[in-house]
């Protein structure tokens, strides 16, 4: 659970930075016609998607000591829990909320390589 | 006709289209149910075939129910529901009511 | 407020078929949800508090409290102390325990068609438990599918139809309200608390919504599935006809993987009614054990038919996502293994784990607090629908004649909203207070404690009635944070299962209840502190020309936008 939560809530973090009114919440000096800005908010649309797809390949590519049906139903509710967190940092925290999603990204890393990974 | 005040007709319209969303829609999902199970059976074991087919009992009963309030008129949104009822229930127990076994 | 079209007008100007087909269904989320709107919030409250019925059966039975872990004997010592105590039973089905219940527990009969009673065994010993007399947790559960009331309630048949049709407007209300919401990727993480008014509620009713949507669709579609033979019965009667009717009960044998006629330790006309004899059942358990590569052992039913006694071993249903386990049935007397039942066709297993989904019994202890945080949140999804339809109209009215008093209609609702759904917490903590305080030994105790729970619940919508304002909220909902805060309290003064034994003791299972009632109390008495904090809303009717000119957002609670849902725009 706590891989796949780590993975979506960077994937979710992705996408809501790529939506115009979080970008300008997290980041609210950048001028959001550029053309660097929307570049940067395409690639996070499109980080966000492959993320989320890349999370639920893991889930059912690495269930771990359970089935593939246990780990998708695991993976949603971690789907779930952490749309809920995403949407309650871009609401009360949006200013942290790229810098939590990178260490999301990076911890999901870290657990996938020492524990899924492993025997 | 007589004319009846705009708010009584409204009223009137909202009521019918909602019986023909639950009783209308319950009686068009039920006969698809059947129908199915039925023409199922042939293909799987029989409880195979009637479990499938009460699964997507309720996405049909969704549907009805969409359309009789999407529908232009009341009418319609009856004519939308019981005409396929109707024609499932010709198919499943015609064959019934002309003698000819099932 | 737009509708469905049955006369010229707005029809007949050219509107995209699409924004038609999203008006009609706007319409119908609103009204498939407000109808029925206060039962599934019940629904759903009880619902969500069944992931926990395991652990409310505990705790409101203090007797069981300090029992250890089951000795490796367990199910022969329970045997026969369940022939000690019923010399006569010729049925019982017996629930080994497991980490969220450690008691044993049995359902016996001598008679094959009267009531189970219910036989509460020490897991080592084996000696009878004596435990207050209390419906528990099982309220709870037997409340949210069948509008349970009474412990023998007599009603249970016509309350699942009710909580059927509630469950396809639900069905029908998450459908229309995902077709509805326009901007349903756009506003995907939008929530803004302080804007206030409609635009707040609404955003709390679209992300409550939305981010936990799979769940929602999984509750209520497999909701429909569990009790499928009862709602859509058509498929059955079409594929099984019998001599008088339907041939229902090869349906449901062959659903459970059995085949008809075959011996069955649940339902058949050859039950027996003598006495069981004393069986072995050490061997069947370490068959079951082997076949199982280590799987626990959920129940054991045993029963006579023509042939003699019968054993089934049924797995623990915690043990994989289908629901309907895997069952083991031997002979009695010789212990020989006859059959396997565990049907695993496409669509039973279908069937098999949406049903153990809705359960949630696979669940461990962190995933079954998310799933309770799930049904929390749907809890709140109601509950914000039904608040912002009251928040709406009264925007709307206030608008059109600013010093009229609340219609009759909103008032109601808004009475309903402060009775039923703030009332509702408050009647579980008299439910659970009751339990603590009605007298151990008294008689009808189990519906005494229901009594209450009922009991306040209607004192809460009477509260409702007289105030259905910001006050009465804070009223109602002060009245529940005191009674939880005055739990762990009153724990404390009549059992010794409070924190203080608890919670040294590392004992989860009871200190987590006395912990989450407190936590619930401080939560609900925050709430009412930011309710009385924030003036009340009618005082908006002479000062609205005021507030119009003012900076829009600024004040809290200022008017909402205007518009159905939508039209919503930022």
């Amino acid at each position: 659970m706590l891989l796949d939560f780590l993975l979506c809530f960077a994937a979710w973090t992705a996408l809501a930075l790529a939506m115009d009114r979080h970008h300008e919440d997290a980041w609210p000096d950048i001028d959001s016609e550029a053309p660097a800005t929307v570049l940067r908010r395409q690639r996070l649309f499109q980080a966000g998607w492959i993320l989320l797809a890349l999370s639920l390949g893991i889930a059912l590519g690495f269930p771990g000591a359970t089935t593939a049906a246990m780990s998708a139903t695991v993976w949603t509710a971690a789907l779930c829990l952490a749309a809920l967190a995403a949407t309650s940092m871009a609401t009360w925290q949006a200013q942290r909320l790229p810098l939590f999603g990178l260490m999301a990204l990076a911890l999901g890393i870290l657990v996938f390589t020492f524990d899924r990974l492993g025997p | 006709m007589k004319a009846t005040s705009p708010l009584i007709h409204y009223r009137l319209a909202i009521a019918s289209r909602s019986l023909a969303a639950v009783f209308g829609g319950y009686a068009l999902a039920a006969f698809s149910t059947a129908a199915l199970s039925l023409l199922l059976s042939s293909l799987m074991s029989r409880v195979e075939a009637v479990m499938t087919a009460t699964l997507l009992s309720w996405v049909i009963y969704a549907m009805a129910i969409a359309w009789t309030f999407y529908a232009r008129t009341a009418w319609l949104a009856w004519a939308g529901v019981l005409l396929p009822a109707l024609a499932l229930s010709a198919a499943l127990y015609g064959p019934l009511w002309l003698g000819v076994e099932a | 407020m737009t509708a469905p079209q049955t006369k010229t007008s707005a029809r007949t100007t050219r509107q995209p078929e699409q924004e038609g087909f999203r008006q009609a269904m706007s319409w119908l989320h609103t009204w498939s949800g407000l109808i029925l709107g206060w039962l599934l919030f019940a629904i759903f409250v009880t619902g969500t508090l069944s992931f926990f019925k395991n652990e409310f059966n505990l705790w409101m039975r203090p007797e069981l409290h300090g029992l250890p872990l089951p000795d490796s004997d367990v199910a022969q010592r329970a045997q026969a102390a369940l022939h000690e105590h019923a010399p006569g039973v010729s049925n019982f089905i017996m629930r080994l325990p497991d980490e969220r219940t450690p008691a044993v527990n049995v359902l016996w009969r001598d008679k094959p068609n009267s009531r189970f009673e219910t036989l509460l065994l020490h897991p080592q010993t084996g000696a009878a438990l004596q435990a207050r007399e209390t419906a528990g947790g099982e309220f709870f559960y037997r409340f949210h599918f069948e509008l349970r009331t009474a412990h023998k309630g007599r009603w249970t048949i016509q309350g699942r139809w009710v909580v059927g049709a509630a469950t396809l407007m639900m069905f029908i209300a998450l459908l229309t309200g995902v077709v509805t919401h326009r901007r349903i990727f756009k506003d995907f993480f939008t929530f803004r608390p302080r804007k206030g008014g409609q635009r707040a509620w609404l955003d709390a009713h679209n992300v409550s919504g939305v981010l936990v949507l799979p769940f929602y669709l999984m509750i209520t579609f497999s909701g429909l599935i569990i009790f499928h033979a009862m709602y859509m019965p058509a498929g059955i009667a079409a594929a099984y006809p019998g001599a008088k009717g339907t041939d229902s009960q090869s349906y449901f044998s062959e659903l459970q993987g059995d085949v008809p006629g075959a011996r069955s330790a649940r339902r058949g006309s050859n039950a027996q009614a003598e006495p069981l004899p004393m069986l072995d059942l050490g061997p069947m358990l370490s068959q079951a054990s082997q076949l199982w590569r280590g799987g626990r052992v959920g129940s054991i039913t045993v029963r006579s038919d023509s042939q003699g006694p019968l054993v089934e071993i049924t797995r623990h249903d915690g043990d994989r996502l289908q629901y309907g386990p895997a069952r083991l049935r031997f002979d009695g007397r010789t212990g020989q293994l006859q059959t396997q039942v565990d049907p695993q066709s496409p669509a039973i297993k279908t069937y098999g784990v949406l049903y153990g989904l809705h359960l949630g019994r696979f669940a461990d202890i962190g995933m079954r607090w998310v799933l309770f945080g799930f049904g929390v949140m749907g809890s709140l999804m109601i509950a914000s629908g039904l608040i912002l339809w009251s928040v709406k109209r009264r925007a709307q009215a206030l608008r059109k004649t600013p010093a009229a008093p609340l219609p009759f209609g909103e008032r109601l609702v808004a009475s309903f909203n402060i009775g039923l759904m703030g009332g509702l917490p408050l009647a579980i903590a008299a439910y659970l207070l009751a339990n603590r305080l009605l007298p151990l030994e008294m008689p009808g105790r189990p519906d005494a404690e229901l009594s209450c729970f009922f009991g306040t619940w209607a004192l809460a919508l009477l509260l409702g009635l007289i105030r259905p304002t910001r006050q009465g909220w804070a009223l109602v909902l002060g009245m529940a944070s005191t009674a939880y805060l005055l739990l762990p309290l009153v724990n404390a003064l009549t059992t010794s299962t409070h924190l203080g034994i608890s919670l040294p003791a590392m004992d989860w299972s009871w200190a987590g209840m006395d912990l989450s009632f407190a936590a619930m109390g401080l939560m609900l008495a925050a709430l009412t502190r930011h309710l009385l904090q924030r003036k009340s809303q009618p005082a908006a009717r002479h000062a609205l020309p005021a507030k119009a000119a003012a900076a829009p957002g600024r004040q809290p609670g200022s008017q909402g936008i205007p518009g159905d849902n939508t039209a919503q725009e930022a």
